[in-house]
This record gives C-alpha cells, structure tokens and sequence, in this order.
C-alpha cells in the first residue's frame, strides 16, 4: 500500500536562516496524526512545504505515491489543504468559493458531504452571505470545508480549531477522527491543543527548531491515555527537557 | 476537453460584478475620462485654444523614442506588478490548495496580459481621437504608443514568469544602517519611526522604484545636449523620482504604524508629528539636490515653481496611500 504522505531529509531556509532540518515522516492512510511543538518550530513551514506553497531546499515530498515536485497535480489531487482563513476572497459567497473549488477538483456541484460538514459546523446558514461579512471562526470554517471538499486520501490542517467555538470544534475532532477511521483519510494536524491530540490521535510528533526530536506511536498514547499520572503534554515536556529516555522513539527510522 | 484557463477568472468575474475591479481602477478610469473630455471640451471651445489638443499627437509623432521608450517603461512596469502579484496570489492564496496545472496559470497570466494590452490600445487610440488634428500624424502617434505598449506588456509578463522560478525571499531585509545616524530624526515616543520610513523607501529604491522615471527623462534628451545640461537634467530627475518614492514609503509606513499602535493611549497627533520628521528632511535633500540641477542647467529661481508642481503631482499616490489608511 502506497503511504498517504512521505518525507525525506525535507530541509527548507529563508535565505541563510535554515528552519527544517531534513525531517523524516510517513503517515498511511487512516493515521490521524498531530504535529506539536513550541512557536517557531517549523510547524507551519513544514505544512507549507508539503502543501507546495513552499519549495523545500532540499529532500522529497511524496503524496500518495506521487512525488511533488516531478508530479505536482497528482500530488496536490490527493491532498487537501486548510489555506489560510484570512486569504480567502471577501466579495465571494461561502457557496460560491465552495462552488469554484468543487469545480477545481473536477466536480459539477458542492459534494453532499461538503454540505453535510458545513451543516455541523453551524456554516450552512452563512454560506449565501459573503466572505466579508464572516467572523473569524466562519472564515476558519469555510478553510476547512474547502480542505476537507472532494475527501481527498490525505489531509493537512493548520491550527484547525482556531477560532472555532467549543461545540464546532468538537464536531470537526468527531469528523476528522471518522474521515481517519471509517475512510482511511490520513490527517495531519498541527496543533497546540495537547488535549485535542492526546484524546483523538493516533500518532504524533514533536518538532523542536526544525528537527523531528520525539514521536509517539499508537501503542505509547494508549499507554499515556490508561495511565491518568501521565499526559502527552506532561511526556512533551521531558522531551524538550532533553529527557534521554524521551528521545529514543525519535532515533527510529522512518514511520513515526 | 480540459479547461484552458484557471478558474480565477471566474471569481475576478464575480467580484467585478460586485464592485471589487472598479473601486480599484476608478481614479485610472476617471483620468483618463477627464483627460478626454479636457481634449473634446477645448477642440468644440474653438479658437486658439482648439488647437492644443492636437499638439499632443504631433509631439508623438515628433518625438518618438522617448515616448516608445515612456510607453515601454510604464507598461512593463504595470504588466510584471500585476501579473507577478496575481500570480503569488493563485499560488500562495486561497487556490494555493487546488490541483490546478501551473500551465493554466500561465495560460491566465498570458490571456489578462493581451488582454491588458488591447485595452491599453484602444485606450490610446481614444483619446488621440479625441485630441483630433491631422490623421496622418494621429495614426503614427498610435503606432508610437503601440510599439511601447506591446513589447513593454509581453516583457513584463516574461518577468512576471521568471520571478515564479525564483523562491520567495521573505527574511533578508536588505536594508543596512545609514550612512550617517539619523537619531535627531527621531521622535522621543516614536524613535522607530524614521528608521521604518528610511528602510521601506530603500527597498523600494532597490526593487528598481522610480528608476523609470530618470529613464525616460535621459532617453528624450536630445544628442547634443551639454554635459552640464545633461548631468542638471539628471539630478533634477532624481531628486523627484528619489522623493516622490521616499514619500509613497513614508505614507505606507506611517499608515502601518498607526494601525500597529491604533490601541496604545498615543494621539493621533503625536504620530503625524513624528511621521513627518523624515520627508522633511528628505525634501529639503531632493532641494539640494534638484537646486544644483537647476544651477547646472542655467534655469535659476523661476523653475522652482514648476519643480514644485511636478513633486507635488508624482506625491499624489502617497496622499492617495495616506487617505486609504486615515479611512480604513
């Protein structure tokens, strides 16, 4: 089986200020995986390198088998991408956008699940208003429907929550977590929200300046989720205390 | 068959359908519809002043380097701005996340620059119409728009094109210390300010500014000017290029500042205070500089008015830039 998403030795610098560091991922499909770390750690850079909105200096990044570099449409067919809430068109409807990307993804109208989501996230009132008119966390919304629009087999996503109130976000955790288990849709989310990770992930990684220091695979948050002493938030803390028993998952080659 | 073109030409159309194109292009548009109405309204006054429409095309047709290479210059200029910002935007923006083939923004990017250039021609070709006088001389003075405007457009989107291939430089400012300090510039509540302003109108500078600007004015210099008319010439168009550049980055920086402190307890007034500071001293450079042009050239006192009008008219878009932040 092909892996919904690889990374190889992937580095990126803004001119001589190197931020990735050669970072080694692989998520297969149905893996719901979280990227944590502290500000400035790479997160978002390495989403945008693997989204294409960034060129990596160097390495590989493979989307469903498809390299993005030598094949960018097919790669960028299998993922979905939230973009950035604040860069979506003010004069548009939410449908309109919605509508446009449908179009975009080969489709002739909004897919019935792109609707349905946006009927649990309390967008659906709002998708005939224009984009100006949103409210941050609407804005937020409409960034992830149109991510999430067509299912592709993976699906990266900045800082979903942000914004969202308490009932959407727990709605979007619900869906994503089925989406991964139900439709094998590899997720990966970078988040501050320790809570969120440790409670719906199946695996994840700790990014610290730009190198991959620590990873837990499903095994060690069932383990952190049986033990009420422990906590992921708790386990990350070692890890960026340089805690060498917390390093040594990092050392293992490859899947995460 | 595949789709040719991507397919933010249908969002632009919903969005222009909405008022979002126009309240970009109005005071362009409104420009040009006062310049043609200025043409028509002097051609149907009648007597001598009926025949200064007409000059126009004749200087064209006259003079046609300096105007090929105005046409040329300012047309690149617009067509790689516009181009190379829409083509970060369908990359980096909201489409940034659909599998579109790079081939159909190009193929977008190539449509609008036609586009932008037959609208450019028939623009032109309006108001030396509108200007009137003889055919003959009105058809070279187009042919003398048309080959700056067609090249200047294609060239410019050969650019836009180019600049995809480079990555986006986002830390390295550029930007050195002065020369000498600037310290006294500083107000004692803002003492960033005049560094910010000084640093915006350098990289601007460097980005190739208003170099269009001493361009063209050397172009149209005739062959047997004098060295010291020439250099004068010179030093008079870079004072006005350097601070009609200086005074667009000071306003933009200025705006930023007071959007970044619009919930500290600071006056408004403060701020104009101190955002003042730095062109002052800038403007009283550009005299210096543009007062020794003048002298080499022998134009003395009486062109300090026309120098004036012509600063204050390339600082309209700074007042433009100003205005925007006071309302926004």
């Amino acid at each position: 089986m092909n892996a919904a998403l690889e990374l190889h030795g992937l580095q990126h610098r803004y001119d001589e200020h190197a931020v990735l560091h050669g970072i080694d991922l692989r998520l297969m499909p149905g893996d719901f995986a979280a990227l944590i770390g502290p500000n400035g750690s790479g997160k978002t850079t390495l989403l945008h390198c693997l989204a294409g909105l960034l060129r990596p200096s160097a390495g590989r990044v493979s989307i469903g088998g498809h390299d993005l570099a030598r094949e960018p449409l097919a790669a960028r067919r299998a993922l979905g991408f939230a973009v950035d809430p604040a860069r979506l068109p003010p004069l548009l409807s939410g449908r309109e956008c919605l509508r446009l990307f449908a179009g975009a993804r080969g489709l002739d109208a909004i897919p019935e699940p792109t609707l349905a989501l946006c009927a649990t996230l309390a967008l659906a009132p709002m998708l005939d208003r224009r984009i100006g008119q949103y409210s941050l966390g609407t804005r937020q919304k409409l960034a992830i429907a149109l991510g999430l629009l067509g299912e592709p087999p993976l699906l990266v996503l900045d800082e979903p929550l942000n914004g969202l109130d308490p009932l959407s976000a727990y709605a979007l955790k619900r869906h994503l977590q089925h989406l991964a288990r139900e439709r094998a849709v590899a997720v990966l989310l970078a988040t501050h929200s320790l809570d969120v990770a440790e409670r719906f992930i199946t695996r994840a990684a700790l990014l610290v300046d730009g190198r991959l220091r620590r990873q837990w695979d499903g095994h060690e948050l069932d383990a952190i989720r049986a033990d009420p002493a422990r906590s992921l938030e708790q386990s990350m803390v070692q890890a960026l205390a340089g805690d060498p028993d917390a390093g040594s998952a990092a050392r293992r080659d490859g899947d995460c | 068959m595949p789709p040719l073109f991507h397919p933010w030409l249908r969002e632009a159309r919903l969005a222009a359908l909405r008022g979002g194109g126009w309240k970009r292009g109005r005071g362009l548009a409104a420009a040009l519809g006062l310049a043609a109405a200025i043409g028509l309204g002097l051609r149907a006054a009648g007597g001598e002043a009926a025949a200064l429409p007409a000059a126009l095309p004749r200087l064209l047709a006259q003079l046609p380097l300096p105007f090929v290479l105005l046409a040329l210059a300012l047309s690149y200029a617009s067509a790689r701005a516009r181009l190379a910002e829409l083509d970060e935007r369908l990359r980096c923006g909201w489409w940034a996340a659909a599998p579109i083939e790079a081939a159909r923004t190009t193929r977008t990017l190539m449509l609008l620059a036609t586009l932008g250039a037959a609208a450019a021609l028939s623009v032109a070709a309006l108001l030396l119409a509108a200007f009137g006088g003889d055919g003959e001389r009105s058809r070279t003075a187009f042919f003398v728009l048309a080959a700056g405007l067609v090249p200047g457009t294609a060239l410019g989107l050969v650019a836009a094109l180019r600049q995809r291939r480079r990555p986006v430089q986002r830390l390295r400012e550029g930007a050195r210390e002065p020369l000498f300090g600037l310290r006294w510039l500083d107000d004692a509540r803002l003492p960033h300010l005049s560094d910010w302003q000084r640093r915006e109108a350098l990289l601007r500078w460097r980005r190739g500014g208003h170099a269009w600007m001493i361009g063209a004015v050397l172009m149209g210099l005739p062959g047997s000017t004098a060295l010291e008319a020439g250099a004068g010439v010179l030093l008079i168009a870079t004072a006005l290029a350097w601070f009609s550049l200086l005074a667009q980055a000071c306003a933009v920086a200025s705006v930023a500042a007071g959007r970044a402190l619009a919930a500290t307890p600071l006056a408004r007034r403060g701020l104009r205070r101190a955002a003042w500071r730095y062109p002052a001293f800038a403007f009283a450079c550009a005299c210096v500089l543009a007062g020794v042009g003048a002298a080499l050239l022998g134009v003395g006192w009486r062109a300090a008015p026309v120098l004036l009008g012509a600063a204050a008219l390339l600082c309209l878009p700074a007042w433009t830039a100003l205005r925007g932040g006071r309302r926004a």
